[in-house]
């Protein structure tokens, strides 16, 4: 039984090899976009809190109520719905290109609040010292908050990346391709089991690798 | 060197509003070492950080070198923050940085030259004695070497004044006995003015020249530490005096002392400084035919004055306790009745 199911590795195999370049490929690209966008606007939740370094209220409750409404689609209704302002951004709304802009809208805010709880649990003294000090409030930023929050990032960064890789295997539906695109077409609507036991092996592999890296890499970030 | 006039600084917690300082007025002089004591909740925390504005007065003056500090820009006023140093309960170190590089942090801030950072920075290890402990990261030390270490970083920057904010309230007593010797030292040899917030006697005793008593956001008196102690005006300052030495009788001997035939009368006796090791005693008896006789005594320093309790009971004529009594007042002894207990 166990020989059968590697035989169907010789008639899959490429199809594998090209599914896992896929999801690499979008959740690759999505996850450096949105962390980008995600920390940027976790560090704004933070610092316009109201009692923060960079106090504001307007900006504050904006974000968070934009924040809340992306949060609150899930990704396979999100994608569709904003498939005119991918259009609009990316020039079409298929293929990867078409999947890594909704993956980002998706991505970015659960990043935001990710990095924001992150950040929320720097030491409020510190950043006090640092103010005794006469730093600047960018100095606060990157000095203080990014820097002490790294391993807390670092961990909320690896959270986002499997939401991501989950999100992903939707892509399918606009035919991005990846495994969960594999897993649909040809273990579920061929009725091809072993294929289905593939996909699923290679993502809990995928996940446990990213899982196991950013522990790894926070350990090393924690200094107490 | 720092002066706040009627300083007042209000918060609204929701719909309560909150004085955390009313009309604080005070003057800290160049090089000296100032206290301000009071319990929790008194207000002294926010009084500091008003002194370097992390709170903003909603009323009233805070002027360092004569330079009212609501007057200065952004720029300006982080520029002043350099020149006054402040360290905290909780120490407030970076832990992800190592011992080095949370002792260059001010100096990192105005991008100074590293050649420059490295000399300074050992200079400070040396000067809190943390030579061996460059390269190691804050969770690696005890609280008394954390403190040191921020001492350190708060001098880094050469600022002519130190605040203090419960420094050692984190520690226990022998640590905090070396961190106030190392604060000393540093007023000394530095010139450095410290501003110290405290709720412990011990360490206005110690340390300081003189003390601010606080209570509700108030000050309720202020003076040199050695009045204070030897003539305490508020029950708040008698309570804290209390607190390290109790000069105060026993109640059961008080009504011992009354049921004798000649209970005479009971005097507290203060000496200061050179007074103490007068044989005012034994003039006592040959002067004035008295016959004292030394219910409690005490002697403590109060930084560098000795400051001495002598609680007795005299029998003898009226006239006579009179006349000695003020014989004492005239050497410049503070004599105050205790009454007796009935």
């Amino acid at each position: 039984m166990l020989a059968k199911y590697f035989d169907h590795f010789g008639e899959f195999g490429d199809l594998y090899g090209q599914a896992l370049r896929e999801t690499g490929i979008m959740v690759g690209y999505a996850l450096a976009i949105s962390t980008v966008i995600g920390l940027f606007f976790g560090v704004v939740l933070v610092v316009t809190r109201r009692d923060h370094i960079l106090p504001n209220v307007v900006v504050y409750q904006v974000l968070n109520v934009i924040i809340n409404i992306l949060r609150s689609l899930p990704f396979i209704i999100l994608m569709v719905a904003i498939i005119p302002i991918t259009k609009w951004i990316v020039g079409t709304s298929i293929g990867i290109k078409g999947a890594i802009v909704p993956l980002v809208v998706y991505t970015a805010p659960y990043i935001a609040r990710l990095m924001e709880s992150a950040l929320l649990e720097v030491d409020r003294g510190v950043i006090e010292a640092f103010q005794a000090m006469g730093a600047t409030r960018t100095q606060i930023i990157t000095r203080v908050l990014l820097k002490e929050a790294r391993p807390a990032l670092i961990l909320g960064l690896t959270i986002g990346t499997i939401g991501l890789i989950g999100a992903s295997a939707m892509a399918g539906v606009v035919g991005a391709g990846g495994l969960g695109d594999v897993a649909i077409r040809y273990g579920y609507q061929r009725w091809k089991p072993e294929v289905m036991v593939t996909c699923v092996i290679l993502l809990v592999l995928a996940v446990q690798l990213v899982q196991s890296l950013g522990t790894w890499i926070a350990k090393r970030l924690r200094k107490r | 060197m720092i002066r706040l006039d009627n300083v007042s600084k209000t918060f609204y917690q929701g719909n309560k509003k909150i004085e955390a300082v009313k009309n604080a007025t005070l003057q800290v002089n160049k090089g000296e070492i100032f206290g301000v004591i009071g319990f929790s909740g008194a207000g002294k925390s926010t009084l500091i950080r008003c002194i370097n504005f992390l709170e903003r007065p909603t009323e009233g003056t805070v002027s360092i070198n004569g330079v009212n500090l609501a007057g200065l820009n952004g720029a300006q006023l982080r520029a002043t923050r350099r020149r006054i140093g402040m360290i905290f309960q909780n120490f407030n170190l970076l832990s992800s940085d190592t011992v080095f590089d949370n002792i260059a942090t001010p100096l990192y801030l105005v991008n100074t030259p590293k050649k420059e950072i490295v000399r300074k920075v050992r200079e400070l290890l040396n000067l809190v004695g943390l030579q061996e402990k460059e390269s190691v990261y804050p969770a690696q030390l005890s609280g008394g070497q954390k403190q040191r270490v921020a001492i350190a970083r708060a001098l880094a920057s050469d600022p002519e004044i130190l605040l203090c904010d419960e420094a050692t309230s984190a520690l226990d007593p022998q640590t905090t006995d070396s961190i106030l010797d190392l604060l000393l030292e540093i007023n000394k040899k530095l010139n450095i003015t410290i501003v110290l917030i405290t709720h412990e006697m011990h360490v206005i005793k110690k340390i300081c020249d003189r003390v601010a008593v606080m209570e509700n956001g108030e000050v309720v008196e202020q003076g040199k530490v050695l009045d204070i102690f030897s003539n305490p005006q508020k029950p708040i300052t008698r309570n804290f005096i209390k607190s390290i030495f109790d000069v105060n009788l026993p109640e059961p001997l008080l009504k011992k002392l009354e049921s004798q035939q000649d209970p005479g009368k009971i005097f507290r006796i203060s000496f200061i400084g050179d007074h103490v090791g007068e044989p005012v005693l034994a003039e006592l008896v040959t002067k004035f035919s008295l016959h004292p006789s030394i219910l409690y005594g005490n002697i403590t320093q109060i930084k560098d004055t000795t400051f001495g309790t002598l609680i007795i009971q005299v029998t003898g004529s009226d006239e006579a306790i009179k006349a000695g009594m003020a014989y004492l007042e005239e050497r410049e002894l503070r004599i105050e009745v205790i009454p007796h207990a009935g």
